[in-house]
């Protein structure tokens, strides 16, 4: 009950100040803390890959203690003392790192810049019968005044010899500032969707996996686009000049009022 | 941190016409008594916000200008000559007792009414005092998730107005999706009524713009419609041809 009271309040109150006000509620809740900070979408972090120097995303899929698994080298930085961390088995690393080369061309090809990591972790005995991950996006604007990360939180299980359910659950952050001299607006949030579709791959093809995957992502990415643009742009700028007309009411009245006359006129002839 | 700061400052962050159901989660998720704490803060943010309250004359916005002194919860309304007593919590009025009006706040609020009944479509309060004249409007719609709120807030000296306006739109399906504008307005006057319906409208078309620019400046530049070759991605594996033409390219 306190959970569901915690995610009604964070879709309440202002989406840029999330993850201040995740802390918060966590300060008044602590038993809350586990399944918040696993389900509630905060803006992406980024570390280095001091193997390459290249840089990637972090969230709490590829957490272990304070430290983050790299897609690049497979490995935690800052590094840990023991190494009981969690990896995808050899089979499914191999699928993680290719999958990453292919999101990391998508990348490229629609944000022209920006960040991309995807992990995958097992689910069951082989990677054969199913397995889960997340593909994460991280874009801003020269000036910062612009930001945007995209989280596609993975379900893969297996239906029959050849097809596949692919489920997505997503969420993008969108954080968009402009500051002038005289006003200041902030426009920021987040949405979120749920999409799946069946796919076919033949047994052991890899490539199989991520055309249907990355086709998902592409079409989930591209919808919720269109509808940031709706809310974000249309909506709040209807919404706004129903909050005040720029026309004057009595006037539109008037031109109303003018308008039936004239039709009832017609209907009289 | 202290829980008081804590249940302030979310409280703080929340959009007027949804503070109740904000309340109800807040007092839901916190394992001890807060109703204190809550009273506290409330006062604070329905004077900060400008809330309103419903009394026989019509809505009174409260507001530290209008607030007794020595008391935190009677404030005067000088044009409608009532004076009100507000449970903050609930959002009542509690006790209602006429006093004095003043003469030249009934003569401002009476044309400033007619203004804002031309310009506002939906629920809108003034507030006209000695220091100050403020105007709300509000309009929420709980069954497709969105609250929106005009606020104005300014200050005449018989020759300046000076004022800040603050518009607040949140819109909650499937997301949280919060418009937040600030405009400042400062401009020479002797018909302070005159002044802020023109100055609104240069605020209301200026926040349209900004809008605007946000979508094709800011959200352009993040994620394209279609990628740089206009055709969606051929995924697969031929995707590393992708990477050997731009390497061409360069």
């Amino acid at each position: 009950m306190s959970y569901d009271a915690a995610l009604d309040l964070l879709r309440r109150l202002n989406p840029q100040n999330i993850t201040e006000n995740l802390e918060k509620i966590i300060h008044l809740n602590p038993d809350l803390a586990e399944d918040l900070l696993s389900t509630v979408d905060v803006p992406l972090s980024i570390a280095k890959d001091p193997t390459n120097g290249k840089p990637f995303l972090t969230c709490d899929y590829n957490r272990d203690l304070d430290s983050f698994r790299s897609p690049w080298s497979n490995k935690y930085y800052p590094q840990l003392d023991d190494d009981d961390s969690p990896y995808p088995s050899a089979a499914l690393r191999e699928l993680e790192v290719k999958l990453n080369d292919a999101v990391d061309i998508y990348r490229d090809l629609y944000y022209e810049g920006g960040i991309s990591s995807v992990y995958l972790w097992d689910q069951d005995d082989s990677v054969e019968s199913g397995f889960a991950g997340v593909a994460l996006f991280k874009k801003s604007t020269e000036d910062n005044q612009g930001l945007w990360d995209s989280i596609h939180v993975l379900e893969v299980e297996k239906k029959s010899s050849t097809k596949y359910l692919y489920k997505a659950t997503s969420t993008i952050i969108l954080d968009l500032t402009k500051v002038s001299k005289e006003n200041r607006v902030k426009l920021s949030g987040n949405l979120i969707r749920q999409n799946e579709k069946i796919g076919e791959v033949e047994k052991g093809d890899l490539y199989g996996h991520i055309v249907n995957i990355g086709s998902l992502v592409e079409d989930v990415e591209s919808k919720l686009r269109n509808l940031l643009q709706q809310v974000y742009f249309d909506k709040t700028s209807d919404i706004i000049g129903d909050l005040r007309t720029l026309g004057s009411l009595s006037q539109l009245k008037q031109e109303k009022e003018q308008h039936s006359e004239v039709i009832k006129g017609m209907q009289g002839l | 941190m202290k829980l008081d700061d804590v249940i302030d400052q979310l409280i703080a962050d929340a959009p007027v016409d949804e503070i109740p159901q904000v309340l109800e989660d807040l007092k839901k998720i916190s394992s001890s008594n807060i109703n204190a704490i809550i009273s506290d803060s409330l006062v604070r943010y329905n004077l900060e916000n400008n809330v309103v309250v419903q009394s026989s004359k019509g809505g009174v916005i409260l507001s530290k200008y209008n607030q007794l002194e020595g008391s935190t919860d009677k404030f005067i309304d000088y044009a409608k000559g009532i004076t009100v007593t507000v449970d903050h919590v609930k959002l009542k009025v509690v006790d209602e007792e006429s006093s004095d009006s003043d003469e030249l706040c009934v003569a401002l609020e009476s044309e400033l009414q007619r203004y804002v009944d031309d310009k506002y479509p939906n629920e809108v309060d003034v507030l006209v005092t000695p220091d100050v004249i403020i105007v709300v409007g509000s309009k929420s719609n709980v069954a497709n998730f969105w609250s929106s709120r005009w606020r104005s807030v300014y200050d005449f000296d018989g020759a300046t107005l000076r004022g800040k306006i603050s518009v607040d739109v949140h819109y909650y399906e499937d997301g949280n999706v919060r418009f937040l504008g600030e405009h400042s307005v400062e401009e020479s006057t002797d018909d302070p009524v005159k002044t802020i319906g023109s100055a609104e409208d240069i605020v209301e078309r200026d926040l349209q713009r900004t809008i605007s620019q946000l979508n094709d400046q800011h959200f352009k530049q993040l994620r394209r419609q279609l990628p740089v070759t206009r055709a969606k991605v051929q995924w697969g594996n031929a995707i590393g041809n992708y990477r050997l033409g731009k390497d061409v390219a360069k």
